[in-house]
């Protein structure tokens, strides 16, 4: 898997953008298998959010769903516990050597999150400039596009 | 007697992990209690709910945690019917997806819900949700 895009090729394998909103469809989930698939497999990936799903990981979330009144004592996590995790189990540190599992970048833009409210982001979460966008896809050997306004 | 909310469903699906238990259907069930009791009619993508043998919904391994992080509709819609809903399942939306004569959720019934404004005088609400 490559770690730079110098000699070794893309800096990514996958690149994964998600702009279509949350609570509308199966995207997120459906995002979410495909990433920890990818990462499962060895993968170096980056997932870049715009829009609603770019409050997925705002730090107000914690790591707990309210509580379900109809089952006390389920524990629900929230995206932004479930995205924490896979951050934790993917680091994306360029040190670390290849293959020993997959690699998760996960990039927020900043004027989606910022216009949301959702500036306060968990640690692991990038947030960077809609600009910042094309160069990321121009740096990952694939990009899937999961859309909608 | 009619229950006090006629709600109409005609799209399912709308979220995975992000909604969890918190689905349509869990709404459906508090409005159940709060309001005099819910009956449903389901249209659409939301006919498959009422599909008897779908099996639970995939976990997701991203998760790595218990399961229940995506919604599962049929248990939902079994609960509601369990709690006293009566559920209706348009027939022409089931046809439309090749499941005319498939089995549907004990308590589910089939009928061509473009008939079912006809109910709508019984009920003091009529919630599309």
């Amino acid at each position: 898997m490559a770690l730079s895009d110098t000699e070794a090729g893309p800096r990514w394998d996958l690149a994964l953008v998600l702009t279509a909103p949350p609570y509308g469809s199966e995207a997120l989930g459906t995002a979410l298998r495909l990433v920890e698939t990818a990462l499962r497999r060895g993968a170096v990936a980056l997932v870049w959010t715009c829009g609603y799903n770019t409050m997925l990981t705002q730090t107000a979330l914690g790591d707990a769903k309210p509580r379900d009144p109809a089952d006390w004592h389920a524990e629900h996590p929230t995206t932004a516990g479930i995205i924490a995790g896979l951050l934790a189990r993917h680091p994306d540190d360029p040190a670390r050597p290849r293959p020993l599992g997959g690699a998760l970048t996960w990039y927020v833009c900043r004027f989606c999150a910022l216009d949301r409210g959702a500036g306060e982001q968990i640690d692991g979460v990038r947030t960077a400039s809609f600009s910042r966008l094309g160069g990321c896809l121009r740096r990952s050997a694939k990009t899937l596009y999961l859309g909608g306004a | 007697m009619p229950a006090g909310v006629l709600a109409v469903i005609e799209r399912g699906y709308r979220g995975s992990v992000e909604v969890q238990y918190g689905d349509l259907l869990y709404v459906c069930r508090g409005l159940h209690g709060a309001l005099g009791g819910v009956d449903l009619v389901l249209r659409g993508s939301a006919v498959t709910f009422a599909l008897a043998g779908g099996g639970v919904p995939a976990e997701l391994a991203a998760a790595d945690t218990e399961p229940g992080v995506v919604p599962d509709p049929r248990a939902g819609l079994a609960g509601l019917i369990a709690a006293g809903s009566r559920v209706w399942v348009d027939e022409p939306d089931l046809r439309a997806i090749g499941c005319a004569d498939a089995e549907l959720l004990s308590g589910a019934e089939r009928r061509d819900t473009d008939l079912m404004s006809e109910l709508w005088p019984e009920y003091r609400e009529v919630w599309f949700l």
